[in-house]
């Protein structure tokens, strides 16, 4: 049977003495208490000691009991100040009020002190205590010794709780060790006790001195301490596992304002200026204005909302700025940029609503956006792309419903199955960008966008119950959760 | 979200369908089912269809979907003797009215509920809060014609408005009547109020706050009238077609009203052109005349030659697109094959997301571990916890709550607010972020600019400032950066251990700042901005 070198020594020590506790196998291996602990649970497993443990009370002082044993009890310092006899507020002047106030009452309790003329003087007894320890200057100094046993001084101790802070009460196992039959029989054998190295060393290496050396043989079945090793966050692995498939399909990654112009989020994208979703307990607004946008664009625009839906656009409305309320406000600037045909681009970012924060609504979410811009890219297009996409991403199970969007036409919502609470959950928007959006921008090809959750996908496959657990970067959670 | 029951639907469709065929077809006509509680069907109305608000309206669609009765309904309205005078006055503080009179009408419990929930959603969206539009129905044999729309002074008339049995006048009803008090802000300023009365100057209406007591409808009713007033005369004559046709889906008769010069209500069809080629330009789906014309007709419409012609209670068919679509959707979105097309470009990273990722991965390698935190924040927790002066920063106009009334101009606080979470986790905890953060600059287009910041804090009983800067100066190796650290007092770092470098800091954090966020290690930390 292969024995370390611990095992070895505590073995050793228990064929002389068979029954020790972890203390005095301490002192009699001269092992430190946690290599005893590690040593012996692997004797028992291997059956040849026994443990059996004992819970034991423990008693240490408390910060007031550490204080007193250090500055002397309230009481030993007042009966030092009584040798002349003193009111209480010459007292006061000397000590602070409370050390003061408690003094005073074990004093009372133990007779050491009475009231004359409305002064303080030491009685008979209080006049000995300048000669001799009180009781409860004698147990605290047993204690912080350790020089009895907590049953012979009940009493005492007794006396000490009662004034709180003085003593603190914890168990402690203490194991015990015992040899058993097979334990001995291994002893009868004989151990022989090497000089056992634990750590090669480059001395060692270099010298050649590992030749002569007996290396310690590791219990390499014990656990080992945990640790933990940096990496992404869950849900930023999924957004970089999103970006990794827009690339693989050849889209290109775009980026745009956080604080955006109305006329951008919303004005741009055929949103009328009295649409509900523009109203402040939707959006998040900003105080200031935006620059304006291009001329040529502002007219088209403002052309395009007056004759299809008959009321008067207001440029200052459409340069308020608002903290962007989706991320097709950066594709929609996107549209403006002319490049040769066909364009695919895509953002994975950071947009804002005026919720309020709860298990199921965020005020702060990404979007994941992508447009197609071809003369021949329709709808079915869309479709394939957004089905390549989820699929790539573990979601085989997508559809597609009728939807309205301002902006698209037709429009579709995206829907991707939750197994688990068998039933479809909605993704977000897509559709073809209407023609009063693309063509005041200049647009003559057909668009395809889509404008989905970020964190809806993530939700479903970590089985979430709360949307906030994504952004409370609770270690616990972030250390063990995994793909 | 509108609710209807699934019996009254069969009814109304003339034919027992199916409940569950009833909530798919439902879903892929575009009106989509949410919930399901025994014979009750929860729809959500998406807002381009204001005339599936009701159960009348969605059977109407339905009927026709399920080619039960496919085509185009033409409502017909017979001409009629009523007439409703526009004041001047009304001009200011609400200037459109439009009205209709339906006679016949056999109202029972179940058409009152449809009644009041078409007219409840038509005013919070369509009618964006009753601003854009408010409607009244009136029981038509309680008042006497000519009627007359006019503006009054607040205080120049009383009566006794709906679900009260006392007379009180317009200023009272805004400031004590429960509706009066929910509608008050949309009369606002104004100085004069709108009403509606009758020969005798008995009150029909106060639009848009409530209708008077006295034109109360009841199960005995049978002639109805109608009216609807608000800032837009488009909206208006809409929602009038949608409501009459309800009815009329009844078995109501509409009669039409003068109401100024025009005789309303407008039944009329509109007409558009319709090319079947530019659905497989636009859907990818080839498309002949012939189905064509039988998915129109599933869709409620019909074709004569090349036009499509539209029934009057559609509001929402702008485009050719609009057609286009709801061809689609006759087609059945189930029905379309996705399909695998080639568009041939090149995909690649932003260079900002190239760089952040880049830091990604070399903090990684330190050992540090990524969080993810909000952009929305307060000053409280942004300037005040960290001792800081307030600065230049975006500032929410208009936050719901305390929490978000400002956007980060650094991620330190936020990192901060995670180790103050995480006190009872196992340390160390070597953290960081990359995101954004956005500062006031007027240059831009939008007065603001999104920076991308690294933030790294490491929190442990011996955290300190040499083994941080170990990372931010590696961290700057890897990014092919040069990093020169000078010192530089910060109020919230241990004074004499911070430092300065270019669009950065580094230090370890002060105690004070520390038992503010309540953590009990020692924490070093840097922050600069990447891009």
């Amino acid at each position: 049977m292969a024995l370390s070198e611990h095992e070895k020594h505590i073995l050793l020590a228990l064929e002389k003495n068979p029954k020790q506790t972890t203390r005095e196998l301490m002192d009699s291996t001269g092992l430190p208490e946690a290599s005893i602990n590690r040593a012996s649970t692997w004797l028992a497993s291997k059956e040849l000691i026994d443990i059996k443990e004992n819970v034991k009370e423990r008693i240490d002082l408390d910060f007031e009991g550490t204080d007193y044993l250090a500055n002397g009890f309230p009481e030993r310092r007042v009966l030092e100040l009584l040798k002349e006899p003193k009111t209480i507020a010459e007292l006061d002047d000397r000590l602070s009020h409370d050390i003061v106030k408690i003094a005073i009452v074990w004093l009372k309790r133990l007779n050491a002190i009475s009231i004359k003329e409305g002064k303080l003087e030491l009685t008979k007894a209080g006049q000995d205590y300048l000669k001799k320890k009180m009781p409860q200057e004698s147990v605290l100094e047993l204690i912080a010794h350790k020089k009895t046993a907590y049953k012979e001084m009940a009493q005492e101790i007794d006396y000490l709780k009662k004034r709180g802070n003085m003593l603190e009460f914890r168990e402690r196992t203490e194991r015990e060790m015992e040899l058993t039959g097979r334990g001995r029989e291994i002893i009868k054998k004989g151990i022989i006790l090497e000089k056992e190295i634990s750590q090669l060393t480059p001395e060692l290496l270099t010298t050649g001195k590992w030749k002569d050396a007996k290396l310690r043989e590791y219990e390499v079945e014990a656990p080992a301490p945990i640790v933990y090793g940096g990496k992404r966050h869950p849900f930023r692995r999924m957004i970089d596992n999103m970006r990794d498939v827009f690339i693989e399909l050849g889209f290109r990654e775009i980026k745009g304002p956080i604080v955006e112009s109305s006329f951008w989020n919303f004005d741009a994208l055929f949103v009328p200026q009295d649409h509900p979703s523009r109203e402040m307990q939707d959006t998040f607004y900003v105080p200031g204005e935006a620059g304006k946008p291009a001329e040529k664009y502002l007219d088209n625009v403002k052309k395009v909302h007056e004759e299809s839906w008959k009321y008067r656009w207001d440029v200052k409305k459409a340069l308020e700025l608002v903290l962007r309320t989706h991320t097709t406000a950066t594709t929609c600037r996107e549209l403006t940029k002319t490049r040769e045909l066909p364009i695919k681009v895509f953002s994975i970012d950071k947009v804002f609503r005026n919720e309020v924060i709860d298990y199921k609504h965020l005020a702060e979410f990404y979007q994941v956006e992508g447009i197609v811009i071809d003369k021949k890219a329709t709808l079915v297009d869309l479709l394939g792309i957004l089905k390549e996409f989820y699929s790539k991403l573990g979601f085989d199970k997508i559809r597609f419903q009728p939807s309205f969007f301002p902006y698209t036409e037709p429009s579709v919502e995206v829907q991707i199955y939750h197994e688990k609470k068998k039933r479809w959950l909605e993704l977000g928007g897509a559709g073809v960008f209407r023609k009063e959006v693309v063509r005041p921008l200049g647009v003559e090809a057909n668009v395809l966008a889509w404008g989905l959750g970020g964190e809806r996908p993530f939700f479903i496959k970590k089985e979430l119950d709360d949307i906030r657990t994504i952004y409370k970067n609770s270690m616990e959670w972030i250390r063990n959760v995994n793909d | 979200m509108i609710e209807i029951d699934y019996n009254e639907l069969c009814e109304l469709v003339g034919k027992k369908v199916e409940k569950d065929k009833v909530v798919d077809r439902l879903s892929m006509m575009g009106a989509a089912v949410e919930e399901i509680e025994g014979d009750k069907i929860f729809v959500e109305v998406l807002p381009n269809r204001p005339d599936w608000l009701s159960v009348e309206g969605l059977a109407r669609s339905l009927k026709a979907f399920l080619e039960i009765e496919p085509g185009l309904r033409e409502y017909k309205a017979v001409e009629g003797k009523i007439e409703v005078k526009i004041d001047k006055s009304v001009e200011k503080v609400r200037p459109h009215i439009v009205c209709a009179v339906v006679r016949g009408v056999k109202i029972d419990d179940s058409l009152i509920q449809s009644m009041m929930q078409i007219q409840e959603k038509l005013h919070e969206t369509f009618g964006r809060r009753r601003q854009k539009l408010a409607i009244g129905i009136h029981d038509l044999s309680k008042v006497k014609p000519p009627f007359t729309y006019k503006a009054v002074k607040p205080t120049e008339l009383s009566f006794v408005p709906l679900g009260m049995n006392i007379a009180m006048n317009l200023k009272e009803i805004l400031e004590r009547h429960p509706k009066g008090m929910d509608y008050a802000w949309v009369l606002e300023g104004a100085d004069v109020y709108p009403i509606i009365v009758d020969k005798n100057n008995d009150v029909l209406s106060f639009p848009p706050i409530i209708n008077g007591e006295l034109t109360r409808v009841y199960n005995e009713t049978t002639d109805l009238f109608i009216d609807m007033t608000g800032s837009s005369e488009k909206t208006l004559n809409e929602a009038l077609n949608i409501l009459v046709c309800m009815f009329a889906d009844r078995g109501a008769k509409i009669e039409r009203v003068k109401v100024g010069n025009k005789m309303l209500p407008d039944l009329s069809v509109s007409e558009k052109e319709i090319d079947f080629a530019h659905f497989e330009s636009l859907v990818g789906v080839k498309m002949g005349a012939e189905e064509g014309k039988r998915l129109l007709e599933k869709m409620g419409y019909s074709l004569s030659g090349k036009k499509a012609r539209i029934p009057c209670y559609r509001t929402d068919v702008l485009h050719e697109d609009d057609l286009i679509e709801d061809i689609a959707i006759a087609y059945g979105y189930e029905n379309l094959k996705p399909k695998n097309t080639i568009f041939p470009t090149i995909g690649g990273k932003h260079p900002e997301e190239a760089m952040a990722d880049m830091a990604r991965e070399a903090l990684i390698g330190f050992g540090l571990q990524e969080v993810m935190t909000f952009m929305l924040t307060n000053e409280e927790k942004h300037y005040h916890k960290l001792s800081l002066k307030e600065s230049k920063r975006i500032e929410i106009a208009n936050p719901k709550t305390k929490e978000t009334t400002m956007v980060r101009t650094s991620l330190l606080s936020c990192l901060l607010e995670v180790l103050s979470g995480n006190k009872h986790e196992k340390y160390p905890q070597n953290l960081f972020e990359v995101g954004d953060a956005i500062v006031v600059d007027e240059k831009e287009e939008t007065k603001a600019k999104t920076v991308k910041k690294v933030c790294v804090v490491c929190a442990d009983s011996n955290a300190n400032y040499t083994a941080t800067k170990s990372i931010l100066e590696g961290l700057f190796r890897e990014l092919g950066r040069k990093i020169e650290v000078k010192e530089k007092a910060l109020p919230f770092m241990i004074k004499g251990r911070s430092g300065e470098f270019s669009h950065g800091y580094i230090g370890e954090v002060s105690p004070e700042v520390l038992a503010k966020f309540e953590i009990d290690v020692p924490i070093s930390c840097f922050e600069f901005e990447l891009y």
